[in-house]
Parts: C-alpha cells; structure tokens; sequence
C-alpha cells in the first residue's frame, strides 16, 4: 500500500501544475453557487471532469514511451503501477461524487439567494426548489440519483478504459473520452426513458428509490459493486501485463 | 577484484533480432564503454539488467544480486540515466525532488541541492524550458542524489554539444573517484569511451565482439595499409574488414599477427572507431560472399 501511495502522489505531483488551478476554479465557483443555494448537480459533472485532469495527464505519460521508462528505474513492484493508476482514478471519481451530493445538500439548507434583485431571485428560487428531472405525468428523476448514476458509470467505463490502455499500451485519446461520456448519456437516457414510459413499473423503486433510507442503500450498493467492477479491471491488467516489456 | 556487474550467456530473441550468449562483467570502481553500432543490442542488454525486458536465458548479477528477484533492492543503489528524459517536463527541479525522494531510503536533499547548484540547473524554470544538456545534467543529479553505487547510462552523450559531453564526462570520471562505484554507459561516439572509459565492451550484431580493458583493445588491434600484392600468403584470412582501393587496400588484424607481415605494409594502433568501423566492413564482406555463393 505504501507503495501505491508513493505512486499516486509522484502521478499528482505529475499534473498537480497544471490541474490544480483548473479544479480549485471549479470548486470555488461551485462553493459560491452552493453558498447562494443554487447548486446544481450539472455542475457536479464539472467538478467530476476536472477531478480527471488529476489523473489522466499522469497515466497518459505512463503510456509514452519516453516516460514509461521511469517504471524501470524507480525501485517499485511492478504491480504497483497498475493498482496506483485504478486506486487513483476510483479515488478522485468518488471524491468528486461525494463532493458533489455535500454541495447539493448545503445548497438545500442555503436561502441566500433571497438577498438578490426579484427578478434574479424568482429564477434562482426555481432551481433551489428543483429536485429532479420532471419526466411527465408527475414522474420525477432526483438528481441525486442522477449523480451517483453518472459517477457509478464513470467509474466502470474509465477502469474499463485504463484497463485496455495498459493492456494495448496506448494513450487515453479522444475516441476514449467520447466513448465514456456517450456511454453516460445513452444509460442516463435509456433510465429516464424507463421511468417515463413505465416500461418496467414493477422494477421503478428499485430503479430509483423513492425513500431518502432506499436512495442511500442504492447508491452505496451500485458505487460498491462498480468499486467492484473497477478492482476486477485492475486485476485483469495487473495480470496481463506482468510479463510486459517497459 | 568485486564485480559490480556479471552477465553470463544471456539470450534474447525478438523478431529478426537477437542477442547470442552475451557474457561480460564490471568490477568495482571502474567505467566500462559499451559500444556498437546502432541496433546491436546496447539498449537491449541495459533494459535486461533493469528487468524492463524478459530475457530468454542467462543470468544478470548487479552488486551480486538477481536482476529479476532483486531487482527493488538493486534499484535502490542504482542510477540510471536515458538518452531522452523521463521525468515530467511541467515541473520544476524542486518539484522532480519531492516526486522521487519517497521512493529512496537513502534520499540526500543536501547532496540533490548541491548538484543542481553545481549542475548551474535554474530552480524556477520547467525541464520543459532545460536544454538537452541541462536535462540530462538534471537526470544525473537524480541518479547522484540516493547515493547509487552504480550508474548506468544509454547513449547519454548523444545530441549534446561538446562543452555538455565534456561536463557530462568529467561528472562520471569524478563519480567513480572513490573506486567504490562503478560507471556502465552505452554510446557510439568512441571519443568519450576512450577518454574516460578503463573497460570497453562491444557488441556487434547481438554478440559480443571484444570485452577487457580499453588498453587491450586498443593494443591488439592495428591497422594494415599498403599494396595488395604485399599480402603474405596466409593473411589475408587473419584480416578484419579488408577493403581494397585502385592504389592498395586497408584493413585491421590482431597485432600479434603484424609479425607474419612484409615490410612494405604499415601498420598503426587502431583506435576504438576504426575498429568498430573494420568489424561492420567485415561484416559487410561476409554478407557480400554470401549473396555472390547464391
């Protein structure tokens, strides 16, 4: 585990320069948005990209040639390298989503947005007030159960990804990006879609729980089991590269 | 005398390359020369001594540990320097410390701070903004700042201007001063070999030419001028990369043979680039035999 720590932070230090100003600008607009009670979880989605910039630049140079080579240099296991990269893309996509559900529900509690003109105010009312999605004939997707969705799928396709770019030895390239945030709103629409039409009514509340107890069992049991997901992904690459070349 | 670095028969085969039974060591205390043309196989005996190529057969020592087994503890005492960084080049030469520290026990940030002052590498600048001097100067000072009790360098001098490649030489001459450390850096530019290097290994084609001391190379090889037709019978087989002009030919032998040689032939000491340059006209020649026999 030391080990892996001593990675993640050489890789943070590795993009620390130029993701550090990016995510504290995404945060404190967040924080001021959260502070006036208008937080919305679109905004999460900014805070989920640029918890990626932490990561990504860093695996990215893993797999140029030209740095990889620091791999044969530095006194560590060479399993090491692959859990460090998964541990840390799960760990920044789970801080974002945990970060953004603390937001939402600060920005629940804050009425400051009161002190601004009627005009600003009434606008700023309708999205503290907004709770979800209104998918028609009173049917609502909360957002929170939107976050943890977009968070839980970020966190397989990602793995997922990491896990081919280590296996195929090439870079994170665009095709990749487009994949997994297709891959997010095709499984946000396909949900949204069930919920409106009633395709599967017997299995809505198990869809999307209604309760606050039902929500919270949810999301912890779909985070664990994409958690899950993601250690498999790291397992498989962990093993297919051991015999690689550096 | 301790070898730091013992490598016995080791194989590799890639496709249409191979390295054949390459077997040489390093003791302590010395810098060994690691020469030969390009694709014979330098990189890829250095990347089997870092585990970063599985090898078919053989066995790699370093400070008399497995290279495969040991090969944490083995990069815990060693530096090693590319020809092309390896470090980020957004950050800063304080940045690139607080990355590496963590991972050496013994880490020396006085030592790191001293090198990059003597070095004259700027702190407020990116490696981005170094030139191909400075990084490898800052490469270096990483490998120095743990307190490796050996280096290895591949093709370090290639693309530096003289004035770096000298600076880059006397840094490597000073580090073995101690006669406790030792030196292995591959490169075809032979002037630097023979100028700093006690060993001098060569590889050619996968295998391994000559290993010993620089000065048995260098005093067992000379170079033959003069007439054809003043070739003693028997010779010519003995020559190396014979090559014959309108006026005479030229080619390397071992100078133990110059005693069979008429007197009209001159002979001269080759240096460590005319011999690399007779072994590839050798080769060459047995090639040319080949394709005529077909």
């Amino acid at each position: 585990m030391k080990e892996i720590m001593k990675l993640i932070r050489f890789d943070f230090m590795t993009s620390v320069n130029s993701a550090l100003p990016f995510f504290c600008g995404m945060l404190i607009i967040c924080l001021i948005l959260t502070a006036f009670g208008v937080f919305n979880p679109v905004f999460g989605v900014f805070l989920f990209i640029s918890s990626a910039a932490f990561f990504a630049p860093a695996q990215n140079a893993a797999n140029n040639p030209d740095f990889r080579r620091v791999r044969g240099i530095l006194p560590v296991n060479r399993a090491s390298f692959v859990r460090a990269e998964f541990t840390e893309t799960i760990a920044a996509l789970l801080a974002s989503e945990i970060i953004t559900l603390i937001l939402m529900g600060i920005s629940r509690l804050s009425k400051l947005y009161e002190i601004f003109p009627p005009k600003l105010e009434v606008f700023c009312k309708e999205i503290h007030t907004c709770d979800g999605i209104d998918v028609g004939e009173g049917n609502i997707v909360k957002f929170v159960h939107l976050v943890i969705l977009v968070c839980v799928l970020l966190i397989v396709q990602v793995t997922f990804i990491n896990m081919r770019a280590a296996i195929e030895r090439h870079e994170h390239d665009i095709r990749n990006v487009l994949l997994v945030f297709s891959g997010v709103i095709i499984a946000i629409i396909v949900s949204i879609e069930l919920v409106t039409n009633r395709i599967i009514p017997q299995y809505e509340e198990w869809l999307f729980p209604s309760t606050d107890a039902g929500t919270w069992i949810w999301g912890i049991a779909l985070n664990a089991a994409a958690v899950a997901l993601g250690i498999l992904f790291c397992r498989i690459a962990e093993k297919k590269t051991a015999d690689y070349e550096i | 005398m301790e070898n730091i670095l013992e490598i016995k028969g080791l194989n590799k085969t890639y496709e249409g390359f191979a390295l054949r039974d390459v077997s040489f060591s390093l003791p302590r205390g010395y810098i060994m020369g690691f020469v030969g043309e390009n694709g014979s196989g330098k990189t890829t005996t250095i990347r089997s001594i870092l585990d970063m190529a599985k090898f078919d057969s053989g066995k790699i020592s370093v400070f008399g540990l497995d290279s495969v087994k040991d090969t944490i503890a083995i990069k815990e005492k060693l530096g090693v320097v590319f020809d092309s960084l390896y470090i980020a080049d957004n950050l800063n030469v304080k940045q690139i410390e607080q990355q590496f520290k963590p991972f050496y026990k013994d880490w020396n940030s006085d030592e790191y701070a001293a090198r990059i002052k003597k070095f004259g590498l700027p702190t407020d600048k990116t490696v981005g903004d170094f030139s191909k001097g400075m990084k490898m100067k800052l490469m270096v000072a990483v490998a120095l700042s743990h307190n490796a009790e050996f280096m290895i360098l591949d093709e370090p001098t290639s693309g530096l201007d003289p004035v770096a490649r000298d600076e880059l030489l006397d840094i490597l001459a000073e580090y073995i001063e101690d006669e406790k450390r030792s030196v292995l850096f591959s490169t075809h530019i032979t002037s630097d070999v023979e100028r700093i290097a006690d060993y001098v290994t060569i590889l050619h084609n996968g295998k391994v030419w000559f290993t010993g001391t620089k000065d048995d190379l260098t005093e067992n090889y000379v170079v033959v001028k003069g007439a054809e037709e003043d070739i003693p019978s028997g010779i010519k087989e003995k020559l190396i990369g014979f090559h014959s002009y309108r006026n005479g030919f030229d080619a390397m032998m071992k100078a133990e043979d110059t005693d069979m040689l008429s007197d009209e032939l001159e002979t001269e000491k080759a240096s460590i680039d005319e011999i690399l340059v007779y072994i590839a006209k050798e080769d060459r020649r047995e090639r040319d035999n080949e394709a005529d026999k077909v």
